[in-house]
């Protein structure tokens, strides 16, 4: 005989027809009616999405939470609508930026632009010649150099935090992560400035400080 | 025998300690907490070294570099003054925590409450890649498709609701391009990711007990949401924006390629198309800066590196008060 344990009776997850039929019509009615508003009166489609589909949409899903949990579903369903409102937004901004990158930049990819480098070109040469080579073979050196010195630091310093009982764990993650909001533009001011005081040379070894942190806080969070 | 071995006193409780033991141990701790104060080294020495760059004009422009708002490399004495660019950098950062907050929550709410495990994961991934998208594309995103689409937005706010102070407009012949407002929205979409994890983390290691209890006791989503969920995780929930505050403050590319810097100070007309950011204007001015300037941006640095650490510090301190298991990490 086995003790498996018994499949979760969940009452509350049986189909209920009528109720499947409201949520349908309370996400396809507001649609419907601001696209056939916006056909009618020529609106602004970013005007009517605020002020004619969002409230729509609340009081349609009001209505339904209403009608299935009392007075308490509406605010339920204006908690949902909002929530799903913005989250959508926030990925209708991530897909805009990926995809334009994606479709704009990937008309520019070919081999000889990856390859070559730009000495010959002007802002009016056109995109069969030259290319980004040599910036890539820099920002390879200058993540090789960096991670080079940052991992082993990064490493040290997140066993530290992890790893040991010291009392300073607490202050030293607070600096860590301090840091890891350093603006890129101070890191390189920073640099700059030990340059100027040193008189050393510039070159791509003096990039390193500004990925300390952030490699720390990763190694962190993975340990 | 097992008798007497019952009847035996407890022996005392030895004290345990996790120290290095062997030399191998102690040199390895040793490495590792080089490593850490490492940390404080760095802070420190940036700190210097910035601030003997920017000591000659700290010394020559005195307080009202913080607050006075000319900028005249070429007048003699330089009047270098940092005003405007201070209080824009502060009105774009509070116009992204205003915009990305209820996004960032959203986001996590919907990710933590709603989905299912795998769909909640795919938005997780999603949103963890917009945090690691480089500000520079970022930038070129707000310049090239972001800016027409609210540019629309912003003449659609002043047409019907500018008769509110801050969307009143002076001169609108850029389009509405440049402004405040649009910089905003992009640093928002920079730190919306960071909130967004935060968040997340917190409401994940909520205690679900609590959640269940408040539901079966008769609480709804939204009751349960205001009376549970946000008073245990306000506190991570203000740090976390904090610690996008903190990125907002500092942010520099992005904004560049996105806002009509000026001098003229613009207290809070955020369509207007002039506004300011500390280290956009570092890079604005940098390439073309005699070094008695450079000195300036070097001070102006300081000021941003001072401003940021400090946001930063407020927010891990809250955002540690918050997680107390981390103590015990």
């Amino acid at each position: 005989m086995s003790f498996a344990p018994r499949p979760a009776v969940q009452p509350w997850a049986k189909a209920n027809i009528g109720r499947r039929v409201q949520v349908a019509a309370a996400i396809i009615v507001p649609a419907t009616l601001t696209m056939l508003f916006n056909v009618l009166t020529g609106l602004d489609p970013n005007i009517s999405l605020i002020v004619v589909f969002l409230p729509l949409q609340i009081i349609a899903a009001s209505l339904v939470g209403f009608k299935a949990y009392g007075s308490r579903g509406i605010g339920d369903a204006i908690l949902v609508v909002v929530t799903i409102f913005f989250s959508v937004f926030v990925l209708v901004l991530l897909l805009s930026v990926l995809g334009s990158v994606i479709v704009e930049g990937s008309k520019a990819i070919s081999w000889q632009f990856l390859s070559q480098n730009n000495r010959y070109v002007s802002p009016t040469t056109s995109l069969d010649y030259g290319g980004v080579g040599h910036a890539l073979l820099g920002t390879l050196m200058v993540v090789g150099l960096t991670t080079l010195a940052a991992l082993p630091l990064g490493i040290a310093m997140a066993i530290y935090l992890t790893q040991s009982q010291s009392k300073t764990r607490g202050i030293v993650r607070t600096f860590t992560q301090a840091l890891s909001g350093l603006p890129s533009v101070v890191s390189g001011l920073f640099i700059l400035s030990i340059i100027e005081t040193t008189q050393m040379g510039r070159s791509g070894f003096t990039g390193f400080p500004c990925v300390i942190p952030s490699d720390a806080s990763n190694s962190c969070s993975c340990g | 025998v097992s008798e007497s071995s019952l009847s035996k006193p407890e022996p005392a409780r030895r004290k345990l300690s996790a120290g290095p033991l062997s030399r191998g141990d102690k040199w390895f701790f040793r490495t590792t907490s080089i490593a850490a104060n490492f940390a404080f080294v760095l802070v420190f020495l940036i700190l210097l070294f910035l601030f003997i760059q920017a000591w000659p004009t700290l010394q020559a422009q005195g307080p009202a570099f913080v607050y006075g708002n000319v900028w005249d490399a070429e007048s003699s004495p330089m009047i270098l003054q940092l005003g405007p660019m201070i209080w824009g950098s502060i009105l774009i950062s509070i116009l992204g925590i205003l915009i990305a907050t209820p996004m960032a929550l959203s986001m996590a709410y919907l990710i933590v409450f709603m989905l299912p495990g795998r769909l909640a994961k795919i938005a997780t991934t999603l949103v963890d890649l917009l945090a690691a998208l480089p500000s520079v594309v970022i930038g070129l995103w707000g310049l090239l498709v972001f800016t027409p689409v609210a540019s629309n937005w912003a003449e659609v706010l002043n047409k019907y609701l500018g008769w509110i102070p801050i969307f009143t407009v002076e001169n609108a012949e850029n389009g509405f391009r440049g402004s405040p407002f649009i910089a905003g929205w992009i640093v928002a979409v920079m730190i919306v990711p960071i909130i967004t994890s935060v968040t997340r983390e917190i409401f994940s290691q909520l205690d679900r007990d609590l959640i269940n209890g408040a539901l079966a006791l008769g609480g709804s989503r939204l009751s349960t949401f205001r009376r549970v969920i946000l008073p245990t995780s306000s506190g991570g929930v203000v740090g976390g924006v904090l610690l996008g505050l903190g990125r907002a403050v500092g942010e520099t590319v992005a904004i560049f390629y996105v806002l009509n810097l000026s001098f003229n100070i613009n207290w809070a007309n955020v369509l207007e198309t002039e506004g300011g950011a500390v280290a956009s204007w570092i890079l604005a001015r940098f390439g073309e800066a005699s070094p008695a300037e450079k000195s300036g941006l070097m001070a102006a640095g300081l000021v941003l590196f001072v401003i940021t650490l400090i946001i930063n510090f407020i927010a891990n301190w809250i955002v540690s008060k918050a997680q107390p298991w981390r103590k015990n990490q």
